[in-house]
């Protein structure tokens, strides 16, 4: 099972550093503060965790976890075990979730942030991603938007679309923000 | 102050943050902040912030995670304030 945020970066700014911290402090735990205080570009770092926090949120949402506001009940360990701290493009990043663990990828591009989220490192390896720009701000164009694009996207990759309909499945995580819209797509293994 | 006091505040701290401004105008207690008024999971920590500035109180994360509906949130107001 997979998970799928993203953050669009100019509908996510913070009028002052105080409230930077501040909404840090409601969502990050101790350890990822420590973490966090640590990067050059907290503004950013702070979405790339939250977009990791609340793509394993909606796997667990989608497992029967309670819907509550609990992100720091998801901690996320940048780089993975043993690896902890290392940054870069595409980069991994673990999380230890309510139910259970979870191995996450995230991507920043101009304008937004995202992330996947997977039950196994294996999944998180098959996950395809794709990301692009809304025209419309209304949420339920947006939706219709994201599955048009979610369904061009599976008419150019017919090895993926077959999964739909043979013995085996393909598992699917949407999302949208500000003008970006985005999912995840994988095999389920 | 009064419930209908509070349900007031709390309209003008969701409103920056509520995509269907339809449904804000038609906000009671039963309106879900994510599925009602489509205001983006992002957005909840903000409202906890402006709730905590508005009313001078600390929200702390026991009553903050409960905070996704307007009687969830008037809820965790009058204990606060009162």
């Amino acid at each position: 099972m997979i998970g799928f945020d993203i953050v669009s970066l100019t509908e996510s700014t913070f009028p002052t550093e105080d409230r930077l911290e501040a909404y840090a402090s409601k969502v990050l735990t101790d350890a990822e503060i420590a973490w966090w205080l640590n990067q050059a570009d907290q503004f950013l770092a702070l979405w790339k965790l939250w977009t990791v926090k609340e793509s394993a949120y909606k796997i667990e949402s989608r497992l029967g976890a309670e819907r509550l506001l609990v992100p720091k009940k998801y901690e996320v360990t940048v780089g993975g075990r043993g690896k902890e701290g290392k940054m870069g493009i595409g980069e991994e990043s673990e999380v230890m979730g309510t139910l259970g663990n979870y191995f996450a990828i995230t991507h920043e591009e101009a304008g937004c942030v995202y992330s996947a989220v997977a039950q196994t490192a294996q999944e998180l390896h098959a996950i395809r991603m794709a990301h692009f720009p809304l025209e419309d701000d209304n949420p339920d164009f947006q939706s219709i938007a994201v599955q048009q694009q979610l369904a061009e996207f599976l008419e150019q990759h017919p090895e993926i679309a077959a999964g739909l309909t043979a013995d085996s499945s393909i598992d699917i995580s949407v999302s949208h923000h500000g003008l970006w819209g985005g999912f995840a797509i994988c095999p389920v293994i | 102050m009064d419930r209908s006091e509070l349900l007031e505040k709390l309209k003008g701290i969701l409103e920056p943050y509520v995509q269907d401004k339809q449904a804000l105008a038609n906000l009671n207690e039963d309106t879900d902040f994510l599925e009602d008024l489509k205001i983006n999971s992002a957005n909840l920590v903000d409202i906890i912030l402006d709730s905590e500035e508005v009313f001078d109180i600390e929200i702390d994360d026991d009553s903050a995670e409960k905070m996704m509906t307007v009687k969830a949130a008037l809820a965790v107001f009058e204990e606060q304030i009162n």
